[in-house]
């Protein structure tokens, strides 16, 4: 049986990094692993950056790479390394676009059942984007939800509230995986090696996990602020990020949340041009209901009118 | 009726005279004529001669010009590497490499590739009158993902108003392409957006609808038809794809077929899929393809539904499995004896399930596509998961994902027809419906009532009365029927009186009246145990 590693994790959370430390350290280091990489533009690794020279790669990159299609090549990868019988290993990079669950399912289908054996799921975070990134693109929640060890990287650039709030989003979406906290891709050997594949009915959530969503603002009215920031306090533990140009009663600013943490400066003339709106900003948010979380904010500029 | 007629009429929901077939024919077609797919797509005269042989050999109704979604791209200055087996990739995103966008300007007629594929398109036309053209442009968020990368999820929320600008940027691409391909002949302009499988209902609706809506309204309004093809996990999206106006919705093997038919329903369009294209089509044989193209015409019906695989065609897909699909879609007898054959290669697989569901725990099975991939089959499995707990040590559940050979032998063992489907020790209980909680619990509370009693009536018994003809005696046997008729356990009543019997239970006369119960159980059937076996019945005595 040959083990498989997959790692995966949105461009630009320390992947290169984190795949030179696995291929560095055992039990990859001595199991003349394999190399299955997406060189799609700017989406994978990029194979330059891989530190050993000496390994057997394949290079996944077709046009459609989004697609079923993909499969085709990806199998047909996996036979060669099969027949050439000199690897005990394979390590896959998942891009962020790629569903984990996919990935899985070709290694137990068809021909190649029986010879690959799954060891291990990482997905790497990147602790200043993810809460962002996770409202846009489904597969980077997947990835989490699948993972069997998860690292939090760059975790140096953030604040503690906000890694703390991290840590939650994560752990709803995956209750179970052991969880790391590093800064420049480095992870611990003893962290690698005592991962543990989980097979997918094991990680099956009790229920579908809190949908991390974005929600888009516009109007012509006038926002009370004083209403505006009690909604703010009031919904912290929901509020992930907010962005955009608020025109309040004060004044109009560009108003930015990060976790709990709140920033004003000049507004942004683009935004409103484009939304035809004085006032248009876009929140991600989880834990909550979205009408709820429409009732709420809108009732800063509704209340607005009301006392007018 | 034409090729060209039925799939029209079928786009538009019409009665046809049978199920359409449109193989998306794009690099394969070279595997036809010997070159690579680099050479047949940089080439309109083996783009024609290509697609002449498929034509002859798939005797298909309709026909993509060419299935390659980065022509717009690289005539935008995406670069491109290119495969003998695939379209290329587009390796370079001219937005995050200094490209700005103002920069950027919609390609004419003439540009890179565009006026390859336009050129085969006008002799395609010229030679197969008789066939519906397709004429393929890359989706408004799939090229404006091949400008910017992947930057594109994270501008979503940093610079919303710069993506929308590039959207509407991508979708003047998109309908001066339509255009180009309606001028050259073809009849339907199928928009492929794959990448739009990546995002969620929400950000379709903010980033995608009012450009895909207004494209397909521009297709209607220069008279041709229009197909939304979508690949990858998009369930999520059918729903308000199906209200971006266009005539027709195209799906993979990702979504299933039935939930596809039933959205398009609602709005009236017609859809088309969902043949796989790898582990049959590419990996399976003749027989495995005709089979699967029947499953996708049961599902898809005579009305409104185009056969097809679910994107462009694998270069090395064995052409006899597509010639095989030709036959059964185009000859009814055919198709009457593939489908035999299919149920006879099942019956031979079937299980006895006669002994199933027999065992002291119950057992539930749930039979999914795939609880991962699926959104009402992970509810239902999450439905069961829930309620185990209530029935822990009495309740087993499992999960059977038809796509594996064996879950699906199992579930036409099981007589099962629909996927999501619950079965409570072999018996089916719900289909395609995910039961509320208390709703699951009294189904299987229902099926431990119904066992304890089995349980009950298979606990055969007789029961000895021990004594002579005396009032007492007489009493007690009356108290035991009074008790076996109550119970109605299957028990009979037995008098002895024979002194020596008596003595042989151990008794003795003046201990009478006493009761003496012997109980039956099976202990084997149809089989001869070893003694080794049978010592060790008797040592629980």
């Amino acid at each position: 049986m040959i083990d498989v590693w997959i790692l995966g994790g949105y461009l630009g959370a320390g992947k290169t990094t984190t795949l030179n430390a696995l291929l560095q350290s055992e039990p990859l280091a001595s199991a003349s692993p394999a190399l299955i990489i997406n060189e799609f533009g700017k989406i994978g690794v990029d194979g330059a950056l891989v530190e050993r020279r000496d390994l057997i790669r394949f290079e996944i990159n077709k046009g459609s790479l989004f697609c079923i299609c993909t499969k085709t090549d990806f199998l047909k990868a996996l036979s060669e390394i099969v027949a050439s019988g000199k690897h005990k290993a394979v390590l896959i990079e998942a891009t962020g676009i790629a569903e984990p669950v996919d990935i899985e399912n070709f290694l137990t289908e068809g021909p190649h059942a029986g010879h690959f054996r799954m060891r291990g799921n990482l997905c790497i975070v990147d602790a200043m984007n993810f809460t962002q990134i996770a409202a846009y693109l489904k597969p980077a929640t997947s990835q989490v939800r699948w993972a069997d060890a998860i690292v939090i990287n760059k975790c140096d650039l953030v604040e503690s509230q906000h890694l703390h709030t991290l840590r939650d989003v994560l752990r709803q979406i995956n209750p179970t995986a052991p969880m790391m906290e590093t800064s420049f891709g480095k992870i611990d050997a003893p962290f690698l090696n005592a991962v543990i594949h989980r097979s997918r009915s094991e990680n099956l959530v009790p229920c579908a996990p809190e949908q991390i969503f974005a929600v888009s603002f516009s109007t012509n009215e006038v926002v009370n602020e004083t209403q505006f920031s009690a909604v703010l306090r009031r919904m912290d533990r929901s509020i992930l990020r907010l962005k955009g140009n608020v025109a309040f009663d004060s004044g109009s600013a560009f108003v930015e949340v990060v976790c709990g943490k709140v920033s004003k400066k000049a507004p942004v003339a683009a935004i409103s041009t484009q939304n035809y709106a004085a006032t248009a900003f876009t929140v991600i948010a989880w834990n909550t209901d979205k009408q709820a979380l429409l009732e709420q904010i809108e009732s800063s500029w509704n209340q607005a009118i009301t006392q007018a | 009726m034409t090729g060209k007629e039925r799939v029209i009429k079928a786009i538009r929901c019409q009665e046809t005279d049978r199920i359409p077939w449109v193989p998306f024919v794009g690099c394969h077609a070279g595997s036809l004529i010997k070159v690579s797919a680099e050479d047949y797509l940089k080439s309109a005269d083996l783009m024609v001669k290509g697609l002449a042989e498929a034509v002859k050999r798939y005797k298909p109704d309709g026909l993509p010009v060419a299935f390659d979604l980065q022509i717009e791209a690289e005539a935008l200055g995406c670069q491109v590497a290119w495969a003998k087996e695939n379209p290329p990739a587009v390796i370079h995103h001219p937005l995050c490499n200094g490209t700005k966008l103002e920069d950027l300007n919609v390609p004419g007629p003439d540009a890179a590739r565009i006026a390859v594929v336009l050129n085969a398109a006008r002799r395609l036309r010229k030679a197969h009158p008789e066939i519906a053209l397709y004429g393929l442009i890359t989706g408004p968020f799939t090229l404006a993902l091949h400008l910017l990368g992947t930057d594109i999820f994270m501008k979503m929320f940093d610079q919303a108003d710069y993506v929308h600008r590039l959207m509407r940027f991508c979708n003047d691409v998109c309908k001066a392409m339509a255009g180009y391909y309606i001028d050259a002949g073809c009849d339907i302009v199928a928009m492929v957006d794959p990448m739009t499988s990546q995002i969620g209902s929400d950000q379709f609706v903010q980033f995608v609808s009012p450009y895909a809506t207004e494209l397909f309204t521009h297709i209607r309004k220069r008279g041709a038809l229009s197909s939304f093809f979508v690949c990858g996990h998009a369930q999520q999206n059918i729903a308000v794809m199906c209200q971006c106006k266009c005539d027709n919705i195209s799906i993979d093997e990702n979504i299933p077929l039935e939930y596809v038919r039933q959205e398009c329903g609602k709005h009236g369009l017609s859809f088309g899929g969902n043949l796989q294209l790898t582990s049959v089509l590419l990996l399976g044989g003749p027989v495995d393809s005709q089979k699967n193209a029947i499953a996708c015409m049961e599902l898809g019906g005579n009305k409104g539904f185009i056969l097809a695989p679910g994107c462009d065609l694998p270069y090395a897909t064995p052409p006899a499995n597509l010639e095989a699909i030709a036959a059964i879609v185009l000859d009814p007898y055919q198709r009457d004896i593939a489908k035999n054959m299919a149920c006879e290669t099942t019956d031979q697989e079937r299980l006895d399930m006669n002994e199933y569901g027999q065992a002291d725990k119950i057992i539930v099975d749930i039979i999914t596509l795939d609880s991962e991939a699926c959104a009402p089959c992970q509810y239902m499995v999450d439905a069961v998961k829930r309620i185990t707990p209530e029935f822990e040590g009495i309740v087993e559940w499992r999960e059977h994902k038809i796509k594996y050979r064996e879950s699906l032998v199992f579930m036409t063992s099981l007589m099962v027809r629909n996927v999501p489907t619950i079965c409570i020790d072999g018996e089916i209980v719900f289909v395609s419906r995910i039961p509320p909680k208390d709703e699951l619990i009294a189904a299987i509370q229902k099926r431990i009532n119904e066992k304890f009693r089995l349980r009950i009536q298979q606990k055969k018994a007789r029961l000895y009365v021990l004594g002579l003809d005396c009032d007492k005696t007489k009493e007690l046997k009356a108290n035991l029927k009074q008790a076996v008729t109550e119970l109605g356990v299957d028990v009979d009543i037995q008098s002895v009186k024979n002194e020596e019997t008596i003595h042989s239970y151990g008794l003795t006369t003046k201990q009478l009246p006493a009761v003496v119960m012997a109980r039956f159980q099976v202990k084997s059937i149809r089989q001869v145990p070893q003694v080794v076996v049978i010592k060790e019945w008797l040592k629980d005595l």
